[in-house]
């Protein structure tokens, strides 16, 4: 492995025979797909800096656990992909505050996404920053809609319900559904299906007002899906569906609708990974009993990119390196190649659209999309038993009943939230006066 | 004493030094650990905050509360003994085929035993794809010769169990083929020739010759193939990852998601204390019924 913050002597620079100590800067991303843009510009940051050498390796295989390893074996690098929030990092001491190198203008930028508490923000102290975001839509495939006869996409989980149906009568012989959701991959259809609509409709099964689990909550929406799964609405085999055969499904024209986020625009363009051969569009989830829900849907990733190490011995230095992937510049670049979609406000005025299909629907809004407070659960909350989105796909699946599991659910999280907090190992949010339909 | 102690050390350094590197790997990777293990059973750990001695909580916890661990037991039996009707007979068939005079024997041989060669992972992907319901070869295959209407739902909660039988066994077929194939060449050709001349036909030949006399094989095969089986977990987590809603849980894939439970993106602390009770439980289960399997087998081998 590379050893990071080594002083070198770099060869000579310009005309005089002047030596120029070199500091190597090593910085580790869990994305792939990104990796050539950040690796053209990472060339010419270096050439721009004749005092620093930042080198970027790509560990997407079990990226926390790698990261975990190295810095418990000191050979951490110095700057690292935030992939969870500033608190789990935190706890485990790997990240090191930023507050003393980000200046006013940072803040001005930023707006409301500068400070986040426990996202990027610990004891506020700051550790990271907003970058990119991926916001969830309703995506469905236009010319299917059009020849069955639906104007538009549905605006209540009823109508999803009628139209998916509609959709699978129609097209069932052909091998044409009107919904699917990737059921092997559980924690997918909780976090961006099921707990996504529950945003969109101003709700969570954690209440944040008086700091307790509440699962009966989600009985509408996980009952719709279990719903057009026993009917058979639902794209045959969702129960062994990963996102990636979904995907490539849909772009087939063989599915009607399905919930996920804006890598989809990315993925179905011409030159992305399974272009579309359909006319596609993505819509706000969609209410429960009415068509203009209040709430807002979870900016997923939203709040954190990079952060520099706690055993980076030069931070300075690599502070220099974070303020460069941060600049407006970048940003608005890597949104303009088509990488992401980013969301710190300054860069978002200036970067171009390329006009690919569901950029506009994807597009970040304030009616739409926030970023919802931490919950103990993603903070590493113990508790007996199978975790809510394995419980859900079981109900979705007609294995368990609903209010039996629900209730489980609930008295298995509370009981494990109670134990934790006395041991004080997860500390119990409570936002008395929180409002997310406002 | 001591000097003839010495001089055996000093006989045998050689020998000593040979062995050292097994004897550090083993102490490393398996003693250590094992003992991690025995010990985080008392203890509730998180792999992050200070470990806390529960005494037999985690135990309590399994036996008293944890459903869904006896559900992936009972599953393992059923994917252990689903594994079993069809390997052994199979493979002993396969064996006694490729032993007699076939053309291009050898080449059978190894295409059949080629998946014992193959990674797990690798082998349980294609075959995921290969059975998928949507456009997964199998159904296209039995749509084509008309032998169903629509497509069979490989992964559903009624077939994923199923499923995951074929492929195990399709894994396991051609090593347990090579077992058998070793026994039926130390059975004596005097013995088959002095039948034929009695006049016995092929099935008499096979039913009171070569069966019994591969006794002690098949008492080999059924052990290592139960131990397996009971141990098996990994083309379940590429195949289902124990899904839909638990009906393809193993008992080791449970103890695996214990201690990595974090699925995608999504991380769930993991619980090393409980995953270690839950994986002292599996040992033992496994080792019970591979003990009361030898006891069993051996007065009945013994016969022959």
């Amino acid at each position: 492995m590379v050893s990071a913050c080594t002083p070198q002597t770099a060869g000579t620079i310009g005309s005089e025979s002047e030596s120029v100590k070199k500091t190597d800067i090593l910085l580790w991303t869990a994305q792939r797909a990104d990796i050539v843009f950040r690796e053209k510009k990472l060339a010419e940051f270096n050439n721009a800096n004749p005092d620093l050498n930042v080198k970027m390796e790509a560990y997407t295989e079990d990226y926390a656990t790698t990261l975990e390893l190295a810095i418990a074996s000191e050979q951490a690098p110095d700057i690292f992909q935030v992939i969870n929030n500033a608190r789990y990092y935190v706890d485990r001491n790997m990240l090191q505050p930023i507050d003393k190198y980000v200046t006013k203008d940072f803040e001005q930028r930023y707006g409301s996404l500068f400070k986040i508490d426990e996202v990027n923000t610990v004891d506020g102290k700051l550790y990271t920053l907003a970058e990119r975001g991926i916001t969830f839509r309703l995506i469905y495939n236009k010319d299917i809609f059009e020849k069955v006869g639906l104007k538009e996409p549905p605006k209540t989980i009823e109508q999803m319900y009628e139209y998916a149906k509609k959709i699978t009568e129609w097209g069932k012989k052909d091998g044409i559904y009107g919904y699917a959701m990737p059921l092997k991959t559980t924690s997918s259809v909780g976090e961006r299906i099921i707990d996504q609509l529950a945003y969109r409709n101003g709700f969570s099964f954690y209440d944040y007002k008086t700091g307790k689990y509440d699962f009966t909550v989600m009985k509408p929406i996980v009952n719709i899906h279990r719903k057009m799964f026993e009917e058979g609405i639902m794209f045959p085999g969702v129960e062994g569906l990963t996102i990636d055969p979904l995907r490539t499904q849909f772009a087939a024209g063989k599915i009607g609708m399905y919930i996920n986020g804006n890598w989809e625009i990315a993925i179905f363009a011409k030159d992305g990974q399974f272009p579309a051969q359909c006319n596609w569009g993505a819509a706000p989830l969609p209410g429960i009993d009415t068509e203009n829900p209040s709430g807002k849907t979870d900016i997923k990733n939203a709040g954190k990119s990079f952060g520099i190490s706690i055993t980076c011995k030069h931070p300075d230095l690599a502070w220099r390196y974070m303020d460069y992937l941060l600049s407006d510049e970048y940003l608005a670049q890597y949104q303009e190649e088509g990488y992401g979609t980013i969301i710190v406000p300054s860069a978002v005025k200036i970067a171009k659209t390329r006009g690919l299909p569901g950029e506009e629907d994807f597009a970040m809004k304030e009616s739409l999309d926030m970023i919802w407070p931490v919950r103990p659960d993603t903070a590493g909350l113990q508790f007996e038993g199978k975790n809510a989105y394995d419980t859900y796909a079981a109900i979705i699946l007609g294995a368990v009943d609903v209010d039996e599991a629900l209730n489980d659910l609930t008295q298995r999280y509370n009981k494990g939230l109670d134990e934790c907090e006395r041991a004080g190992t997860v500390k119990r949010v409570i936002i008395p006066g929180f409002d997310p339909t406002n | 004493m001591r000097s003839r102690i010495k001089r055996s050390i000093k006989h045998n350094i050689s020998t000593y030094l040979m062995i050292m590197p097994c004897i550090i790997l083993l102490i490393v990777f398996v003693i250590y650990p094992l003992c991690w293990v025995l010990r985080y059973v008392f203890y509730s750990y998180d792999g992050l905050h200070p470990e806390k001695f529960i005494g037999i909580d985690n135990f309590i916890r399994l036996f008293s509360r944890d459903r869904d661990y006896w559900k992936s037991v009972y599953n393992t039996f059923v994917y252990a003994f689903g594994k079993l009707i069809v390997t052994v007979p199979l493979s002993f068939f396969l064996a006694v085929l490729l032993n007699s005079k076939i053309k291009f024997k050898d080449i059978f041989r190894a295409i059949i035993f080629m998946p014992t060669i193959i990674s797990t992972a690798v082998m349980s992907l294609v075959f995921y794809f290969m059975f998928n319901s949507y456009n997964g070869i199998v159904n296209q295959v039995l749509i084509k010769y008309s032998l169903i209407d629509t497509p069979i739902n490989w992964f559903g909660r009624d077939l994923a169990m199923v499923t995951a039988v074929i492929v195990a066994a399709w894994g396991a077929i051609g090593n347990y083929m090579i077992y058998f194939l070793a026994g039926l060449q130390t059975v004596p050709e005097e013995m088959y020739e002095s039948a034929k001349i009695d006049g016995a036909s092929y099935m008499q030949m096979l039913t009171f010759i070569t069966i019994p006399l591969m006794g002690p094989v098949l008492q080999v095969v059924l052990m290592l193939a139960i131990i397996v089986s009971l141990k098996g977990f990994q083309s379940i987590m590429v195949l289902t990852g124990g899904g839909p809603a638990g009906a393809t849980d193993v008992m080791y894939l449970y103890v695996y998601r214990s201690f990595f439970p974090s699925q995608g993106e999504m991380s769930f602390a993991p619980q090393y204390g409980y995953g270690s009770a839950a994986a002292v439980v599996t040992a033992l289960i496994t080792g019970i019924i591979t003990i009361i399997y030898l006891r069993i087998s051996k007065s009945h081998f013994n016969k022959y």
